[in-house]
C-alpha cells in the first residue's frame, strides 16, 4: 500500500466519522434550483399570506405564506419580455380590484409602463391605476434609488416596486449612489417600515435578498390574443426559477417593526 | 356660566396700542359728533373728553370736560380724536381671544365681549375661573391692553362684573345671594337713561340695593316697562340670548411686505404667524383645512401660485407649516417677493386611522410631504396616477394627483383577491375590465431601427423581415400585422397615421414595431422610419 493510498483511506474514514457524528450537516441541501414553478399549485396552500398581494405567483411562495412584510425580493429577468411586465400589471390589477385593496408605488426606472395596456377601455384603465403611484425616472438610476429611499422611509405604501429591468446593467452599476451600500440601506428601510419591496433587475445585483426569482417566461404571438379572453393578469402563469429563499428573515423583521 | 372681557377706556387703549409711549403722558380722547348727538346733547355743544391717561387725571382733568376746560387744567394735555381703525384692530384682538375660549360669543359693545362658557367643567370651579381670568389679563397685557374679566351666571351680570373688576370679578350663587352681592354697587354702573336717573335720584335711590328694595311691579307701573328691565339688571336676574359673532367664512391672509423678501427663511417666519392666526380661526368653528393656496407676488408685477394639499384635514400649525416648507424649499424665484396671500380651504377634521384592511395611508400628511419631496426631485409631471386619454392614438395619457382614497369602495372579502380562494371559480366573479392582451412595456422614446423588408406574395405587401441595427436586432421569427391606425383627420394639420406589427425575434421576445406619419401632406415616396415601440410581457 502506497503512502498516498493510505492517506486517501484515512480521509475517507474521517469523512465517514464526521457524517455519522453530524448527520444534519451532511444532509443534502434543499434543492432551490431548479425548483421551477410555472403556475400556482393546484392544491390549497398550507398557510395564508400575512399580506396577500392578490397575485397567485407571489402569494403561493413559501407554501402559501407569500412575501413577508419588510422583505426585499429581487426579480431577475435577463431577457426583455420574460414576464416582468405581466407581473407588474397583475400587481396593479390586484391592488385596485382585490378584496384587500392597497396603495402601490411603482418606481419606473426606464419609464416603461403603458397604462393603456391594462384595459381596452381608458376609463377602466384609469380606475385600475387609482391605487398606483407611478414615479417616472426616465433612466435616471440615481433618481430611482432616491425615490425608493423616500417611499420606503415614508412607510405609507405597503408595497413598493422598483423596476430597473429595462435599464442597462452598466447604468445601474454606475448610477446607484453609494454602490452596494444603497441596497442595504433600502433593505433596512423596508424592514423598519414593514414595506414589501420588490425590485426588478436584468441581472442578480442585490445582496442579501429574502427572495430571488429569475423569470424566463416565453410567450408566443398567440398569447397576445389569448389573454383578453381570461382578462386576469393576476393569475397568469409565469415561468421562473427560485434561486434564493430566505423567507424567515422577513417575518422576524416584521415582528421587530411591530 | 358666562364671562365678559372688557377693555376699559377703549378709545384710549386703542390709541395706546399703536403708540405705547403716550401711556405716560397727559392724553385725553375726545368724543366725536356722533357720540355727542347720541348722548342727547345739543349738536352745537362741544365734544367732551371720554377717556384720560393717569397723568391727565393727576393733572386735574376729568372725563366730560371740553378740550378748552382740559387745557385750562393741564396745558400740556394732548387731545386726540377717536381712531376708528385702531379701535377695530383692538376689537379684532378681543374677538380673537374670545374665539379661542368658545365658539359662542357676542360683541356686546366696543371693547366688551360676552362669552358663553357652556357646561365646561372648568366653568363650575371658582378657582379655575379666576385662574383663567388672570391668564387672559396677562395675555392682553402682552399686547399692551388692560383687560377686566367678569364671570357670572347670565350675560348682563357678567358684563357688569367685568366693568367693576380689578382685574377679575366673579358673581356666583343663588339669586338672593347675587342680589346681596350687587346691593352696595352704585346705580350709575347700570348706565340708566337720563330721565330715569333724574327721577331715581329724586327718590333718593343711589345703589342697586335701594332700587331692588322697591317692588318691581310698582316701579314698572310708575316708570314704564324699561324700568322693570332696569330692576332685573339691578337684581342680577335678567336673562337673554347672545347675539353670536361668527368669524368670516374666508380663511385667508394677504400680506404686503414693507421690505422685499429674497430668501425662504423670512418668508416662512411670516407664514408661520399667518398659519397660527388662520388655524385659530378654523379652530373657533371646529374646522380644519384640506388645502392651502399660497400666491406669491413679485416686484415686477408677476405672481405664482402654489397649491399644497392636506390629505388628512388638519389645523395643526406644525403639520401645515411643514407641508408649506417642503413645497417651497425647492422653489427658486427670480425676483424679490413683495407680498403674498395665504388661503386655507376649510374642511371637516379628518379621522384617518390605519383601517382594518389597510386600504388607506397610515399618515396622509406625512405622505403628502414625501410626495412633495418626490416632485421636487424628479418634477411634478413625473409623479402621479396615470389616466389614459380616450383616443386610439397610442401612448397618450396624463398624470393626476395620487389619491387612493377617492376611488369606489373596495369589494367585499371573499370576492376576487381573497387569498383563501383559488382557481377559476374565484376568477369567474371578477369584475376586472378586459385586458388588451399581453401588457406592453414601452420604450420611451421609441428606438429607431433599420429594417429589412421582404415582399409577401400572399398580401402583396412589404413586410418587416429583419432588424438590422440597434441594441435589439435579429431576424424576425414570426410576424403578425399590419395594424393600420389613424386619427384626427377631421382637424387640419393633426392627422396621424401609423402601421404596427407584432414580431417575435429568434430569442422568443415579442416586440411591437411601428412606423408613423404625422402630416397628411407627407409624400408617399418619403423614406419611412421604423421604431421599436416596446416589448410584450
Amino acid at each position: 500500500v502506497s503512502p498516498v493510498a493510505d492517506r486517501t483511506d484515512k480521509i475517507f474514514h474521517l469523512r465517514d466519522l464526521l457524517r455519522e457524528r453530524f448527520p444534519e450537516a451532511h444532509r443534502p441541501a434543499k434543492p432551490v434550483a431548479p425548483a421551477t414553478v410555472s403556475a400556482p399549485a393546484p392544491r390549497a396552500p398550507a398557510f395564508t399570506p400575512d399580506f396577500p398581494l392578490g397575485v397567485s405567483l407571489l402569494d403561493a411562495l413559501d407554501d402559501g405564506r407569500g412575501l413577508a412584510r419588510g422583505s426585499l425580493t429581487e426579480i431577475v429577468a435577463r431577457r426583455r419580455g420574460a414576464g416582468v411586465g405581466t407581473l407588474i400589471s397583475g400587481l396593479i390589477q390586484a391592488a385596485a380590484t382585490g378584496g384587500r385593496r392597497y396603495p402601490l408605488g411603482l418606481i419606473d426606472g426606464a419609464d416603461s409602463l403603458d397604462p393603456a395596456s391594462l384595459s381596452d377601455a381608458p376609463s377602466a384603465a384609469a380606475e385600475l391605476c387609482r391605487q398606483l403611484l407611478w414615479v417616472r425616472c426616465h433612466h435616471r438610476i440615481d433618481h430611482a434609488i432616491k425615490a425608493a429611499d423616500l417611499l420606503l422611509r415614508d412607510g405609507n405604501l405597503p408595497v413598493v416596486l422598483l423596476d430597473l429591468q429595462l435599464c442597462r446593467i452598466r447604468d445601474i452599476r454606475q448610477g446607484v449612489p453609494g454602490g452596494t451600500g444603497a441596497w442595504h440601506r433600502l433593505r433596512s428601510l423596508a424592514e423598519k417600515t414593514g414595506t414589501i419591496f420588490l425590485t426588478f433587475t436584468p441581472e442578480p445585483l442585490i445582496p442579501s435578498v429574502a427572495w430571488r426569482l429569475e423569470f424566463d417566461q416565453r410567450w408566443t404571438l398567440d398569447d397576445i390574443d389569448r389573454l383578453p379572453a381570461t382578462g386576469d393578469l393576476r393569475r397568469e402563469p409565469i415561468h421562473f426559477t427560485l434561486t434564493r429563499a430566505r423567507p424567515t428573515a422577513g417575518e422576524t423583521n416584521w415582528a421587530m417593526a411591530g | 356660566m358666562f364671562t365678559s372681557l372688557h377693555l376699559p377706556d377703549f378709545p384710549l387703549q386703542a390709541w395706546l396700542c399703536r403708540q405705547p409711549g403716550l401711556r405716560w403722558e397727559a392724553v385725553g380722547v375726545i368724543s366725536g359728533e356722533a357720540e355727542t348727538a347720541a348722548a342727547g346733547n345739543d349738536r352745537r355743544q362741544q365734544p367732551r373728553l371720554i377717556a384720560l391717561t393717569r397723568a391727565a387725571i393727576e393733572a386735574g382733568v376729568e372725563p366730560g370736560m371740553t378740550a378748552a376746560q382740559a387745557r385750562a387744567r393741564c396745558a400740556a394735555i394732548q387731545i386726540l380724536t377717536r381712531d376708528r381703525e385702531a379701535e377695530a384692530e383692538a376689537q379684532a384682538r378681543l374677538l380673537e381671544t374670545s374665539a379661542h375660549a368658545s365658539a359662542d360669543f357676542e360683541a356686546t359693545a366696543p371693547g366688551l365681549v360676552t362669552i358663553d362658557l357652556g357646561a365646561s367643567p372648568q366653568a363650575s370651579r371658582p378657582d379655575d375661573l379666576r385662574r383663567i381670568g388672570h391668564e387672559w389679563v396677562a395675555a392682553f397685557a402682552d399686547r399692551e391692553l388692560k383687560a377686566q374679566i367678569g364671570f357670572a351666571p347670565n350675560p348682563d351680570l357678567a358684563a357688569l362684573a367685568a366693568r367693576i373688576a380689578s382685574p377679575v370679578r366673579l358673581f356666583r350663587g343663588a339669586p338672593d345671594s347675587l342680589r346681596e352681592q350687587l346691593a352696595p354697587l352704585p346705580l350709575e354702573i347700570l348706565d340708566p337713561p337720563a330721565d330715569y336717573r333724574a327721577i331715581l335720584t329724586l327718590w333718593g335711590i343711589g345703589t342697586l340695593g335701594d332700587l331692588t328694595a322697591l317692588p318691581r311691579d310698582e316701579i314698572a307701573e310708575r316708570l314704564g316697562p324699561d324700568a322693570a328691565d332696569l330692576w332685573d339688571r339691578a337684581a342680577g336676574k335678567r336673562r337673554r340670548l347672545l347675539r353670536l359673532v361668527r368669524p368670516p367664512a374666508d380663511f385667508a391672509h394677504a400680506v404686503d411686505l414693507d421690505h422685499e423678501i429674497t430668501t425662504l427663511e423670512p418668508l416662512m417666519f411670516l407664514i408661520r404667524r399667518n398659519l397660527e392666526t388662520l388655524a385659530a380661526r378654523l379652530a373657533s368653528v371646529y374646522l380644519a383645512t384640506s388645502a392651502m393656496r399660497l400666491t406669491l407676488r413679485f416686484t415686477d408685477g408677476g405672481a405664482c401660485e402654489h397649491l399644497v394639499r392636506v390629505p388628512d384635514p388638519s389645523r395643526d400649525v406644525e403639520k401645515l407649516f411643514r407641508l408649506v416648507h417642503t413645497r417651497l424649499e425647492d422653489v427658486t424665484v427670480r425676483r424679490p417677493i413683495e407680498g403674498y396671500r395665504l388661503e386655507l380651504t376649510p374642511a371637516r377634521p379628518g379621522e384617518q386611522p390605519f383601517h382594518l384592511f389597510e386600504s388607506s395611508l397610515r399618515d396622509p400628511n406625512r405622505f403628502a410631504e414625501t410626495l412633495a419631496q418626490l416632485e421636487a426631485l424628479i418634477g411634478s409631471e413625473n409623479v402621479g396616477s396615470p389616466v389614459p386619454a380616450d383616443t386610439h392614438r397610442p401612448d397618450v395619457f396624463h398624470l393626476r394627483p395620487f389619491d387612493p382614497e377617492s376611488g369606489p369602495p373596495p369589494m367585499q372579502q371573499g370576492q376576487v383577491g381573497d387569498p383563501t380562494l383559488f382557481g377559476r371559480a374565484a376568477a369567474a366573479c371578477s369584475p376586472l375590465p378586459a385586458v388588451q392582451g399581453l401588457p406592453l412595456r414601452r420604450f420611451r422614446p421609441p428606438l429607431p431601427v433599420q429594417l429589412a423588408t421582404r415582399h409577401d406574395a400572399d398580401s402583396g405587401l412589404a413586410c418587416p423581415a429583419e432588424i438590422l441595427s440597434g441594441q435589439i436586432h435579429g431576424r424576425l421569427h414570426r410576424l403578425t400585422g399590419p395594424w393600420q391606425l389613424s386619427g384626427d383627420w377631421w382637424e387640419t394639420g393633426r392627422l396621424w397615421r401609423r402601421e404596427e406589427w407584432d414580431a417575435q425575434l429568434e430569442d422568443g421576445s415579442l416586440y411591437r414595431l411601428a412606423c408613423w406619419t404625422e402630416d397628411s401632406q407627407s409624400s408617399e415616396n418619403e423614406s419611412v422610419t421604423w421604431y421599436l415601440e416596446g416589448v410584450y410581457g
